[in-house]
């Protein structure tokens, strides 16, 4: 796989809905609830991400139901989403300082 | 009523088309077909919905539908409802205020579709552009390579110029929907990479727009009023028994008394020509003439036709090659056994026959007959 750039924050959590498989429309409900309702995904750009995601290995189709296909998250997946948590939790420890100065 | 079907705005403009459809639903029609101009609607409440499009690209799915259905089920799962799919373009609408997201939020995620569709309509336009000048300049009678193809470009103009004005005017209007295309979607898709979303709901009216398709299309009917004159003023008609125009008739050629009941003219006035078109035969069958004779605006433009008569004349055995150049008075002429093209002062003719008809005694005749035209004030 690929070297990772930073990822959009909507392959972020649909990546993070994926550790329990699912269909798309069951993503963007996770998602809602993951992110406290702040992210509401377009079928769209679901849809969009899904089939690069798909295509660069992370994610692999896992069942239908209907015609609904069901996806679950691979191992390189589940690195690239762990690699980026890392680097946003650095990110946050690094802006650490602006609580320091009353920011 | 039951139906109704209205001209649709063109495909690539998205948010013109999704507003078309919400305005015609909120009038009490809603839309059920979708072809290449006109869309069919049916009676219905009037409503207020969101109608949005969605771009997949061009492929095979076993419902003859484009899109698959897993991008399908998530769309109306996520309170969209299918309405139709046309190409690549499928059509979804949702109430008014329900809770049916909109398909992209962030404008950029929405740039891989509209570029594939401007990737896909640029080659489409290529193969309509190439299928098109193949057609015009490679596919006609009598004609020889790209010089053959020009001058019987110039012959169908001189004879018939509102008919060659109206597939100007066709080809004209196909290259300014390719540009407006061009122009229009690379607009759109600079504006999604800037973050600025697709407007569903343009307000603007596109003046420019509407004027060159009234001017295009006043142009296109004057052309076709034209053509309708020309053709009710050409009607075939007996040939009389004396000569009424800059045309030969056997008996002026001492060739004998026509005998078949099929000896037509044809009689054409056009902005830059009058000109008669000649089937004469005698009932033998080796004894015929056939003619096409042009009075032009000028001896320039008669020098004109005559070298275009001279390439575009192979299929009735006129071989410029092997003909040689005769001349008589003001007259000059180029002969290939018993066809040959002519030229003196304004007028221009292409003469082929069947018999043993000296051809230099028939051009002495004819010479002598343009003279005489001319002098009368006719030519």
């Amino acid at each position: 796989m690929a070297e990772q750039g930073p990822m959009t924050e909507a392959m972020y959590y649909i990546l993070l809905s994926l550790l329990k498989p699912s269909h798309g429309y069951g993503m963007m409900q996770r998602i809602r609830e993951l992110s406290g309702g702040r992210l509401i995904m377009g079928p769209g750009t679901l849809y969009g991400v899904l089939s690069r995601m798909n295509k660069e290995g992370l994610i692999v189709p896992a069942g239908e139901e209907g015609r609904r296909k069901n996806y679950a998250i691979t191992e390189d997946g589940k690195a690239a989403l762990l690699s980026e948590y890392q680097r946003l939790k650095s990110m946050v420890s690094d802006g650490a300082i602006l609580e320091e100065d009353g920011l | 009523m039951k139906y109704r079907y209205r001209l649709h705005p063109i495909g690539y403009t998205l948010g013109e088309n999704e507003k078309f459809y919400s305005d015609m639903e909120a009038k009490g029609w809603r839309v059920v077909k979708r072809g290449a101009y006109l869309s069919k609607f049916v009676r219905s409440e009037p409503a207020a919905s969101r109608y949005r499009i969605e771009v997949v690209p061009l492929g095979f799915q076993e419902d003859g539908c484009t899109m698959p259905p897993e991008q399908r089920a998530v769309y109306e799962d996520c309170g969209w409802e299918y309405v139709l799919g046309w190409n690549q373009l499928h059509l979804f609408r949702a109430p008014e205020g329900s809770e049916a997201p909109e398909f992209y939020v962030d404008p950029a995620e929405q740039l891989p579709a509209i570029e594939a569709l401007s990737k896909l309509n640029w080659w489409g336009w290529q193969a309509i552009w190439v299928v098109v000048f193949g057609r015009s300049f490679f596919v006609r009678h009598g004609a020889s390579g790209i010089k053959g193809a020009l001058y019987d470009w110039y012959m169908s103009w001189v004879e018939q110029p509102a008919a060659v004005g109206l597939y100007a005017l066709f080809l004209l209007w196909m290259l300014y929907l390719t540009l407006r295309q061009t122009w229009y979607v690379k607009r759109t898709c600079r504006n999604l990479k800037n973050g600025i979303p697709l407007d569903h709901n343009p307000q603007q009216r596109h003046t420019v727009h509407q004027v060159i398709c009234g001017a295009l299309l006043a142009m296109a009917v004057l052309c076709c009023v034209l053509m309708a004159a020309q053709a009710v003023g050409s009607r075939e008609q007996p040939l009389p028994e004396q000569a009424d125009g800059p045309y030969l008739l056997m008996d002026d050629l001492g060739w004998g008394h026509r005998g078949s009941s099929t000896n037509t003219i044809r009689r054409f006035r056009t902005p830059l020509v009058d000109w008669w078109e000649v089937h004469e035969s005698s009932g033998l069958p080796d004894l015929w003439m056939r003619q096409k004779v042009y009075r032009m605006g000028s001896p320039g433009a008669a020098r004109r036709v005559a070298a275009a008569l001279r390439e575009t004349s192979r299929g009735y055995s006129f071989r410029p090659d092997e003909c040689y150049i005769y001349t008589t008075g003001e007259l000059d002429a180029w002969i290939c056994d018993y066809s040959l093209v002519a030229v003196q002062g304004r007028m221009a003719a292409f003469i082929y026959y069947g018999g043993n008809g000296d051809p230099e005694e028939l051009l002495a005749v004819l010479a002598d007959r343009w003279t005489a035209y001319t002098e009368e004030g006719a030519g």
